[in-house]
């Protein structure tokens, strides 16, 4: 109040750019938002289009390189996230931050307490105030109860409450809706509008369209680091967004064998496979069925967090399949431990490389034999021989081009795009007959991702059967033999790779928007 | 008897509950100091010969407190700043102090056994009027020297400040979710830092009760009590007043010890591991009991 705004938006953010050190990946680049107050504002793009970074920026958690922002007509520097609350702007992050221990009310007002006399805090008192906010907000809440009781849906409401209490005017969430069931979703948003009407200004993050459609009221799109289009929502059509989120772009040369060899005997089948979240509560992959054929590359195309990693973890023994079953070259290996996975000739590549991928603190010698250590390659039952996993790695490193000082280097103190050259080597030296593959460049420079692709080219040569998922669909596109789509779940489409195909195409069976013609159809080929 | 049982159950559990109470602090933090043993050592050596030479009492415990929260602080600044393995820098604090204490003893007292300080000044136990003339409950609850009454209150004054002031909560916030407490503008380092200090101070209030009540020092005196606040704090879970019923669990089970050695003829070597028997066996329920409510 008080302060008349000179300009009509709330907040501008102006050739923002940002250049991450570490893997010299340029995440902004003259990225643009202007905001008006009191409106629900989208900023929407696919997976590593730079929303985040844009965010965190705003919120004093990331430095920007070049850019201003400009904030009630006020040129600001943000300095810090302390800074960035004074100012009163919070952000809800995807994953969320509070002390499972603590009460909601304490939680709401961690690090902001109001005390009485000798410094003490009055709990009556902490209490009653969230119960207000909580009561005037619309956020119901029981403010006595723990954290830890709680669902994610309302743990969302303690974040954003934690936001009002300490005067935030403009909330930014973070993808709120991907940890949310359909019923929670409608709360949130109803509770979004409802703040809207108080005067708040909303920054919503999301790459569902739906969703996007449906609450804001503008909406910028970044890709690429980019604003490619920012207007009211009234005035843009899904399939204008979902154009400017994927774009169409020069592909990278790569030499592939598309339709190279003839792939006829199917080595991969999944049959009617259902996978339900951690909590047992969401169903993730709901009935999929497919076969990848050996020589073949099938990708699976879809916005990240439509079932793809429970799908692959499912397939790889990681996780259990509510129903459904998979088989290798004809043996049954549903629920089945890892190994025998790997045992039966599956091999697997996860997205999430120094987590799942690798031991980071572990050296390239024991990272290449981590699968293979008791084989008799490397072992008489009791001992490991160190002289040929040596021998080994040191035979790998050279053949796939690892730039290392050493094989006894960690595998933490190299770049990704190495430490993905040696889970490569790892996995595609054991002679598999299938493969998974998630996400095989992400991060990654053109001189490694050209790498990776020859290697998997290579490998479908040797009639391998290769399951590729990527979110990135250029890469779908210029690898693939066949394609299917995955939303929700489900697996919304099915095509043959061929020249007619285009990314638009793929981009609006990502995006959900032919969901209901095809889930009458069952399945479209085109 | 009974009385005079409870009496030294409480005297015995005074060095064992101020060095818990500091433990306690830094498992808040999220980063256990297991120095505790070092630091009181430290500090029963520096008070007891300090308050002999100065014949001050006051002189005396504020040095040994110097000393321990001085290696305390050192220790901060080798695993917070420097970033060295928390149990390596508490270890190697524990057997310097021990090494010190010893060369210091031999060098400045010329003597390698018990040191007799007989100039400091005594530590007199306090009398409450009145109170110390109930029956039975007189002896119980009057006659404990400064420190015995300080460990009480300052278990009192510790849940106050750790569940009803900004700085408890924030303490808590780091220990349990450093990421979720820097998202709110928290200092973990900060935190962590004087979490420690406040460690030094305790454990070497604990040093202090060890020494001057009773105005000698060996080598190596605190026998094993710094870890047994180790098993205080584990136990307590956080709350000082459960750090104070398991420091009492032990300070009974050394006056248990202490009782059957004066009555009986076993032998003395195999009566002075109660207390790390009942450690065991505390260990032992703790853990079968915080798995059945993990299941």
């Amino acid at each position: 109040m008080g302060v008349i705004a000179t300009s009509k938006y709330i907040l501008e953010m102006l050739k923002i750019r940002k250049r991450y050190e570490v893997n010299d990946v340029l995440a902004l680049n003259d990225a643009e938002i202007r905001v008006k107050q009191g409106t629900i504002h989208a900023l929407v793009g696919e997976n590593g289009a730079g929303k985040t970074t844009l965010m965190k920026i705003l919120c004093g958690i990331e430095k920007k390189d070049a850019g201003e922002i400009w904030l009630n007509g006020d040129k600001v520097d943000i300095r810090n996230p302390r800074h960035s609350f004074s100012l009163g702007i919070g952000m809800v992050h995807q994953h969320f931050r509070l002390i499972d221990d603590f009460t909601v009310a304490e939680n709401v007002v961690l690090g902001v307490e109001i005390t009485r006399k000798f410094g003490f805090i009055s709990l009556r008192d902490v209490i009653l105030a969230v119960k207000r906010l909580s009561k005037d907000s619309g956020l119901m809440i029981e403010p006595s109860l723990k954290v830890r009781e709680l669902s994610m849906g309302q743990r969302q409401k303690v974040e954003i409450l934690k936001l009002l209490y300490r005067g935030a005017d403009i909330i930014v969430l973070d993808e709120p809706t991907s940890v949310l069931t359909e019923q929670e979703i409608t709360d949130l948003f109803n509770a979004v509008r409802r703040l809207k009407a108080q005067g708040k200004t909303i920054i919503f993050i999301s790459h569902k369209l739906k969703e996007v459609m449906e609450i804001s009221d503008e909406i910028t799109v970044l890709r690429k680091g980019k604003t490619v289009q920012t207007g009211k929502t009234e005035e843009l059509n899904e399939k204008e967004i979902a154009y400017a989120m994927v774009g169409e772009e020069i592909p990278l040369e790569i030499k592939t064998s598309k339709g190279l060899s003839m792939p006829k005997r199917a080595i991969l089948h999944v049959r009617d496979l259902h996978v339900k979240d951690r909590r047992g509560l969401v169903e993730e992959v709901r009935g999929i069925s497919f076969d990848v054929k050996a020589g073949e590359i099938l990708g699976i195309a879809g916005v990240a967090g439509n079932g793809q990693k429970e799908l692959v973890e499912a397939l790889f023994g990681i996780r259990k399949a509510s129903s459904g079953s998979v088989f290798i070259d004809g043996k049954d290996v549903t629920s089945s431990s890892i190994r025998v996975h790997r045992e039966n000739g599956m091999a697997y590549i996860p997205d999430d490389r120094i987590g799942e991928g690798s031991c980071p603190t572990s050296s390239i010698v024991e990272n290449i034999i981590a699968d293979r250590y008791y084989k008799p390659v490397l072992s008489n039952r009791s001992w490991i021989d160190i002289s040929a996993a040596r021998r080994m790695a040191g035979t790998l490193v050279k053949e796939y081009d690892v730039r290392t000082s050493s094989i006894y280097s960690t595998i933490g103190m190299l770049s990704g795009g190495n430490i993905q050259k040696i889970i490569i080597a790892r996995e595609f030296s054991s002679n598999p007959k299938v493969l998974i593959i998630c996400e095989p460049t992400w991060g990654l420079d053109i001189r490694s991702t050209k790498f990776v692709y020859d290697r998997l080219m290579e490998m479908k040569i040797n009639r391998k059967a290769i399951l590729l998922i990527s979110s990135n669909l250029d890469e779908i596109l210029d690898l693939s033999d066949r394609i299917l789509v995955i939303y929700e779940g489900e697996i919304v489409a099915d095509f043959n790779n061929t020249a007619v195909l285009t990314k638009a195409v793929i981009g609006e069976y990502m995006m959900g928007l032919h969901l209901k013609t095809l889930r009458r159809e069952k399945s479209t080929t085109l | 008897m009974i009385s005079n049982f409870i009496h030294t159950t409480l005297v015995m559990t005074t060095p064992i509950l101020l060095a818990a109470l500091g433990g306690m602090f830094t498992d808040l933090s999220g980063m256990l100091n297991i120095g505790l043993e070092g630091m009181m050592l430290a500090s029963a050596f520096t008070s007891i010969f300090v308050a002999n030479a100065t014949s001050s009492l006051l002189i005396g415990i504020l040095a040994g407190l110097c000393l321990s929260t001085t290696l305390a602080a050192i220790m901060a600044y080798f695993s917070l700043s420097l970033r060295a393995n928390v149990f390596v820098v508490g270890l190697a604090t524990n057997l310097f102090a021990n090494g010190l204490t010893v060369f210091l003893g031999v060098s400045l007292c010329k003597s390698k056994g018990t040191l007799l300080f007989l100039n400091a000044p005594k530590l007199s136990n306090i009398q409450i009027p009145f109170v110390k003339d109930i029956p039975f409950l007189g002896k119980i609850l009057s006659g404990y020297n400064a420190l015995d009454y300080s460990a009480i209150i300052l278990t009192i004054i510790c849940y106050l400040v750790i569940f009803h002031t900004p700085y408890g909560y924030h303490l808590r916030a780091v220990g349990k979710d450093p990421r979720t407490a820097i998202s709110v503008g928290i200092s973990v380092y900060k935190h962590r830092f004087l979490a420690f200090v406040l460690s030094g101070l305790f454990a070497g209030l604990g040093g202090v009760a060890l020494s001057l009540p009773l105005k000698i020092f060996v080598g190596g005196m605190t026998n094993g009590r710094g870890w047994i606040a180790l098993v205080a704090v584990v136990l307590g879970q956080g709350n000082p007043f459960g750090v104070f019923i398991a420091s009492l669990i032990f300070g009974a089970s050394s006056a248990f010890s202490n009782m059957l050695q004066a009555l009986t003829d076993i032998s003395p070597k195999l009566l002075l591991t109660i207390p790390f028997v009942i450690t065991l066996i505390a260990m032992t329920v703790y853990a079968i009991r915080s798995k059945k409510t993990y299941e």
